[in-house]
């Protein structure tokens, strides 16, 4: 080791408590604009280099630098997002609030060539605006500058497997190989913009749905999850919870109706009309229901599942499909259970002495 | 600790094993007894990462009842903590069932 570069391995360990406060600023900073998008990321990560990493770098290239303020990766931060386009826009608040030695970045999507293919990142050198941060006594936390890339995470994967390669740059690598990870490259590029492609339709298609959910046009409506959380969403099944509710003057608790979903499709419901007929067609059956279950007991609280729980079991009673399916539909709902037997056994037996499920098929062979 | 309230009895028996807590309760949880479980338990939860209510002797649950077991839950899973309830005996499984508290209480034998 040179005088020169321990010079400047002295002033690292001298700093390295900046470069800490540094990693904690960019870190919160870029967590908030993930806070700010509204949409997850795959992974934030910073890194300080360490003291061996930065000796092997002064080894090979120490003569490059005159101090550590000319080192630009003691400090990195790196962003992979989900989608290609999503890099576009933590570019833009970066650019936005972080002071950009733009002298110094690369978006190497520029330095490809037009029928080129390669590693597409955006790789920032930047330093903290005062307005983000300034402490008087340490004013090198504002001079140091760092890195930061943004990547999708297909660029990521592309860049990490080049990585493992181990060679530090394309002129290095073999003709086919090079060929061969280019040519990958350029099928990630195409992967990359048709995933952002789904998740337009997805939002589209969901935004499509609410609107058509909200005109109660259900019948051009398939029944899928994102048209079943559009129904609830627009009030679902509250008119059935209301009415059941009003038998012990009952407050009505939120609760998750996702299992329910997986229930109506095995009744075969194919369109939001179906599961929507289904719940007015049954609405008074469910009441009668209910009040044989609650009517004399102190219970004045039920949750938002019990609307729908009822009307299947009144849907299934009245179609005749017995027994051993209202069992099928308690496994579905609370879980495979002990008392599940009973509990069907049970709910049949309230809905005979409704004039329900007497003709029923299996409930012999059950019982 | 036995309560005696309103002509309501309930016992509750509490044990702590690191950050577990176990609640017995037995007898009725009801309008009068369903506080008691409530003021005894919820200071336990600031070091609680799992409280498990053992229910096996559990003879009657109310309404008030059900309010606490949801409070519970409530600000168990705020926390990212977990709650399971056990040995619960058919009247009081019912009770749950009809109520559908039983669509997102865990329970185990």
């Amino acid at each position: 080791m040179d005088l020169h570069s321990q010079f400047i391995l002295d002033q690292y360990k001298e700093n390295i408590n900046s470069f800490k406060t540094i990693e904690k600023i960019v870190k919160k900073e870029l967590e908030s604009y993930v806070q700010d998008f509204g949409f997850l990321v795959n992974s934030i990560e910073t890194r300080i280099k360490t003291y061996d990493s930065l000796e092997g770098k002064l080894e090979l290239k120490g003569y490059k630098y005159q101090t550590l303020k000319d080192i630009t990766d003691i400090m990195g931060g790196r962003v992979v997002t989900f989608y290609n386009d999503q890099v576009e826009l933590f570019a833009a608040k970066i650019e936005a609030n972080f002071d950009i030695d733009w002298e110094n970045s690369v978006d190497k999507r520029r330095i490809l060539k037009l029928d080129q293919f390669g590693y597409l990142s955006r790789h920032y050198i930047c330093s903290i605006p005062k307005k983000m941060y300034f402490d008087p006594e340490h004013p090198e936390i504002n001079e140091f500058r760092f890195e930061i890339q943004l990547r999708s995470i297909l660029q990521h994967t592309w860049a990490s497997i080049h990585h493992d390669t181990g060679y530090k740059n394309d002129i290095e690598v073999p003709r086919d190989i090079l060929r061969a990870l280019n040519r990958l490259a350029g099928l990630l590029e195409l992967a990359d913009d048709a995933f952002s492609s789904i998740r337009n339709q997805l939002e589209d298609y969901r935004r499509r749905v609410k609107q058509i959910v909200k005109s109660g046009d259900f019948e051009s409506v398939d029944l899928d999850f994102d048209s079943y959380n559009a129904y609830l969403d627009n009030g679902g099944f509250s008119e059935i919870n209301k009415k059941i509710a009003t038998i012990n003057n009952m407050e009505i608790e939120p609760a998750s109706l996702r299992v329910f979903f997986e229930v109506f499709k095995s009744l075969g419901f194919h369109t939001l009309k179906d599961l929507d007929d289904f719940a007015k067609n049954n609405s008074y059956l469910a009441y009668e229901f209910a009040v044989r279950q609650f009517a004399g007991k102190d219970v004045d609280i039920i949750t938002e599942t019990t609307g729908p729980l009822t009307l299947c079991i009144v849907y299934i009673l009245s179609q005749d499909m017995g027994v051993n399916i209202i069992k099928l539909l308690l496994d579905t709902v609370y879980g495979p259970r002990k008392n599940n037997d009973t509990l069907a056994k049970k709910y049949t037996a309230i809905g005979k002495s409704m004039g329900l499920g007497i003709h029923a098929s299996g409930d012999e062979q059950h019982e | 600790m036995y309560i005696f309230s309103g002509g309501s009895i309930m016992d509750i028996i509490k044990k702590k094993t690191g950050t577990e807590l176990l609640v017995k309760v037995v007898g009725r949880l009801d309008t009068n007894t369903a506080p008691d479980l409530e003021s005894s338990v919820l200071p336990d939860f600031k070091t609680c990462k799992k409280l498990i209510l053992e229910l096996g002797e559990l003879d009657y649950i109310s309404s008030a009842g059900l309010r606490v077991i949801l409070t519970f839950y409530k600000m168990l899973s705020a926390d990212g903590k977990t709650m399971v309830v056990k040995h619960v005996n058919d009247e009081v499984m019912e009770v749950f069932d009809m109520t559908g508290f039983s669509s997102f209480l865990v329970f185990e034998e």
